[in-house]
């Protein structure tokens, strides 16, 4: 004989249904049966039995509550309704407002959902890890690892199932046929790539699509773009004008949420055979590791510390599907992720308080139905749930309203936010569960303080006509207000803020004159660079063109730093800098129109030039040298002398201090990362002068597509990030003053709809118009300004330490306070003084004549 | 005068007929066992609960005998009132039927 036990969920369901003093012996009781009945059944029909028992039971328990619950609920829903319908617009601004807040919530719920399913459709996404390199002797971490350190882990670490590098190629020109464009998203990786992630295949079979030197892996839209229909298997597309690929598989699009991207995908053999460095010493390759489930990463990270490798540094492992998020020092997407939710919860609490206002202010009028309620019969509770119901029905109107706007405005936050938003129910379950959230959490909140206010009406005062709102309630709505209109300054004063400091960005003075230089870059144009001197006198007779150069990389952010490698007299060894350098030609001090302090600049005559350096001023701070003209300096393989210095200009974004940098002469091979060449042309006809530089570009190398950029624009780019900022901080700025006037607008029209009478007799007893806007606008004027005093610290406070970031920063001025505080106030009197307006314009006969 | 209903009888009767061990499980069994119906044991605890309200019947908690666990239970009992319902409907069930058993049988 064997005892069966219950199914543990019919169980937990039935215990906890049970929950009140008498109920719980059922029970016990049911137990009791259930181990009579279990001993000649078999356990699935028993289960079947519990179960069969548990549901009735509570459903006939439940009958009666919900039938007269019922009945009580279509009253409610019904009185909810009529005072839709009765008044309009307080409705209407309730519902707007919550719409909207709503709506903001939604969509950046949908960007959140964009942003958390980042990464998780591989079949392993739990099991990848990326490993990321922390150095012991500066502060500097990051993705880049050496080549031969993913093999060393696999052989020794038993856990480590698989791994790959990869690395990505910037820019570089694939042919086929006729076709030839740029491509900057070829990644080249070891084959085990395919098995870690799981890119789904059209063509080709994963096992072998890349084995052989030669073969690429492309993706649909990249296949379409050079072979259109034709089928891309076995076709053979030329790297570089030179090296053949053939096209082994054809892959799906990457989906939009991949935080790896590419279209083109080639052997990591490959770049080794072309000579890419295979020692311990190059940071260069990205390693991404399958890890076997169940295993503690922590482990593995203290294994590879203990592995046998010529490094000092530090080696950790980082799960990839929470790489977008967290990034590698917890600056990902987090970061903006918590300050925009914040903002969409800040902007539906304006609206949840909308709410809250109006109908606590306008309780008189409900207050004969709650009177006459609780005379019947009905409890407090009852009158909770009803105002509960009406401000869920509310919620579910604006709901409405919020999913319209949602998908009016879905492409655009898609463009602000950079991504491809879209509402899949398929592909995010949760949506569905977290409307409702929102709706639920929304609904709660905004009835709950009105719900226990009514509620506790007496009903004899009411009918007494004793009942006053009470000075507290005014007090609460007050506050309210000035919250309101707190988060809607402290916005106004951001969005000025941000605003002023990106205008200072691009205005500042970068050291050069940023207008009118426009760069062509030179890599993966073959050997354009033997012929630059000649293209180089052809564009400079040119009537447009001031002057060219070039130099061997963008000194747009992203320059090349050196620790290690460098020397010059009296150097503290146990001091590091970092210095940046960039190697250019004798035009470059004319092109860029930066200025020469002390000494020269370089001479295309002087063969000694090419082993000698121009340091910038804070180089020259940086190495302590008190007269550095004709001093020994030592980078990489190049020594010689300083021979100049050259003013501080900026190559990085403002957000970092103009840092010690070392020009040195080229041509100069050894860390040509990218060849540049740099034209400062006259700012009269843009483009005809950029059609005849085409000119000469087609009869240089007419293989090569033309392709420049203007470098004040890639200078904003620095910024993106910011600029995004902004855009968001502006919306939500709008959207808060947009709602907290609503509010302001409904709160005014109804304590002008309270005092018509005493405007009324004020008229008539000789009131001027003045006094009587100012008698029912002063009290929220006077509250926007109590606003203001309490936003600015506030606002002093958050925006200082977004400036923080940038160590070129405007000063903040009392100017962008006040202005934001008079914006608000001009804004909160213009939507006040419709309201008082009309009704000092009122004739006193209409409000007075029924007395 | 309020008659029984046909479903508060079978409850009244089964609880009389298991004297003082009348609790929710043996009166489900006992009901199944007379009329071949089986109820929830959610249901029952409703119609009981209206019959106690009703006060035809009491009822008070008691633990079982450690040997069967020592679970808390309620047991049930009739009350005088509730005697005297099923009296009522006992007479007028009889008088319902009162001189038609013969005249049924001829049909």
């Amino acid at each position: 004989m064997k005892h069966h036990t219950p199914p543990r969920l019919a169980r937990w369901l039935w215990n906890t249904f049970c929950k009140d003093e008498e109920k719980f012996t059922l029970v016990h009781d049911l137990d009791e049966y259930f181990s009579e009945i279990s001993i000649d059944k078999k356990r699935m029909n028993a289960s079947f039995w519990y179960w069969k028992q548990v549901i009735g039971s509570i459903l006939s328990l439940t009958k009666q509550q919900i039938f007269f619950g019922g009945i009580m609920f279509k009253n409610y829903l019904k009185i909810a309704f009529r005072n839709v319908r009765r008044h309009k617009g307080y409705s209407f601004i309730n519902i707007s407002g919550l719409a909207v807040g709503m709506a903001c919530c939604l969509l950046i719920l949908i960007w959140i959902n964009h942003e958390m399913s980042y990464d998780r459709f591989h079949e392993h996404s739990d099991s990848i890890y990326r490993l990321a390199f922390i150095s012991t002797q500066s502060v500097h971490q990051g993705w880049g690892t050496p080549y031969p350190l993913g093999p060393v882990i696999k052989d020794n670490i038993p856990e480590v199932e698989e791994f790959a590098r990869l690395s990505p190629l910037s820019r570089r020109l694939l042919a086929y046929d006729e076709k030839r464009f740029f491509e900057s998203s070829i990644i080249s990786a070891d084959p085990s790539i395919l098995k870690i992630f799981s890119f789904s295949f059209i063509k080709g079979n994963p096992e072998n699509a890349l084995a052989s030197h030669s073969s690429m892996v492309v993706t649909e839209t990249a296949a379409a773009k050079y072979f259109g229909t034709q089928d891309p298997l076995g076709k053979i597309l030329k790297f570089n004008n030179r090296i053949p690929f053939t096209v082994t598989g054809v892959i799906a699009d990457i989906p939009d949420n991949s935080s790896l991207r590419f279209d083109f995908l080639i052997p990591l053999e490959f770049l080794r055979s072309k000579g890419a460095p295979t020692n311990w010493g190059a940071f260069v390759y990205h390693t991404y590791f399958l890890i076997k489930p169940n295993v503690n990463i922590q482990d593995i990270d203290n294994k590879i510390e203990k592995l046998e490798k010529p490094l000092p540094h530090k080696f950790v492992l980082h799960p990839f599907n929470t790489m977008r998020l967290f990034g590698i020092n917890e600056n990902g997407v987090i970061r903006s992720i918590s300050l925009f939710s914040l903002l969409a919860f800040l902007v539906l609490l304006i609206a949840c308080v909308n709410y809250i206002n109006l109908t606590t202010a306008r309780s008189a009028n409900r207050a004969k139905e709650i009177g006459l309620r609780k005379v019947v019969g009905a409890h407090r509770k009852d009158i909770i749930r009803q105002f509960f119901g009406e401000s869920i029905v509310f919620t579910i109107i604006a709901l409405c309203f919020a999913c319209v706007l949602v998908s009016l405005f879905l492409p655009a936050v898609s463009r602000i936010t950079g991504s491809q938003l879209s509402i899949n129910f398929a592909q995010h379950h949760f949506i569905l569960i977290e409307i409702f959230g929102i709706l639920l959490l929304t609904g709660i909140f905004a009835g709950c303080y009105p719900a226990v206010f009514l509620s506790s009406f007496h009903p004899v005062k009411i009918f007494k006509g004793t009942l006053y709102s009470g000075k507290r309630n005014s007090i609460l709505r007050k506050g309210l207000v000035v919250g309101q209109f707190i988060v809607s300054i402290t916005l106004i004063i951001g969005t000025l803020l941000i605003n002023e400091q990106l205008r200072y960005v691009s205005h500042q003075n970068p050291g050069f004159k940023k207008e009118n230089l426009i760069y062509m870059p030179m890599r993966g144009t073959g050997n354009l660079w033997q012929r630059y001197n000649t293209l180089k006198q052809e564009l400079e007779q040119k009537q447009d063109i001031v002057k060219v150069a070039a130099s061997t990389c963008l000194p747009v952010g992203g320059m090349v730093n050196e620790w290690g490698q460098m020397d010059w007299k009296d150097r503290d060894p146990k001091e590091r800098i970092g210095m940046s350098h960039m190697a250019v030609d004798a035009d470059f001090l004319e092109t860029f129109k930066t200025e020469l302090i002390k000494g020269r600049f370089f001479s295309e005559d002087l063969l000694s030039d090419k082993q000698n350096f121009v340091l910038n001023e804070a180089a020259v701070k940086a190495t302590k040298l008190q007269s550095p003209i004709g001093e020994r300096f030592r980078l990489l393989d190049k020594t010689g002398q300083i021979i100049g210095v050259v003013k501080d200009f900026h190559f990085d974004s403002l957000h970092n201090e103009i840092g010690p940098l070392a020009l040195h002469m080229m041509p100069y091979s050894y860390w040509a990362y990218e060849h540049i060449i740099f034209v400062r042309i006259k700012s009269s006809e843009v483009r005809k002068t950029l059609t005849s530089i085409e000119k000469l570009w087609n009869k240089h190398v007419p293989e090569y597509p033309f392709e420049f950029h203007f470098m004040d624009s890639s200078m904003e780019a620095l910024y993106s990030s910011e600029q995004q900022l902004r855009t968001i901080v502006r919306y939500f700025t709008i959207v808060s003053l947009f709602i907290s006037c609503l509010g302001l607008f409904g709160l005014v029209s109804f304590s002008v709809e309270k005092r018509t009478k005493e405007v009324g007799i004020r008229k008539v007893l000789g009131a001027s118009y003045g006094s009587l806007i100012h008698l029912v606008s002063k009290e929220y004027i006077g509250l926007v300004a109590i606003s203001n005093v309490i936003s600015w610290p506030m606002a002093y406070y958050f925006m200082n330490k977004w400036l923080q970031n940038f160590v070129y920063r405007i000063n903040l001025s009392i100017w962008i306070f006040i202005l934001s505080g008079l914006t608000a106030l001009v804004i909160a009197l213009l939507t006040v003084s419709f309201q008082s307006i009309k009704a000092a314009m009122a004739n006193p006969v209409d409000s007075l004549r029924y007395e | 005068m309020r008659v029984l209903t046909r479903a508060e009888e079978i409850l009244l009767l089964s609880i009389l007929r298991l004297k003082d061990n009348a609790f929710a499980l043996t009166i489900l069994k006992e009901i199944k066992q007379s009329t071949g119906k089986k109820l929830t044991i959610g249901s029952l605890w409703v119609s009981l609960d209206s019959l106690h309200k009703k006060g035809y019947i009491d009822k008070r908690m008691a633990a079982d005998t450690p040997a069967k666990g020592g679970r808390k239970k309620f047991y049930y009992s009739l009350t005088p009132s509730g005697a005297k319902a099923l009296w009522n409907a006992r007479n007028f069930q009889k008088s319902l039927w009162k001189g038609v058993e013969r005249k049924l049988k001829k049909i």
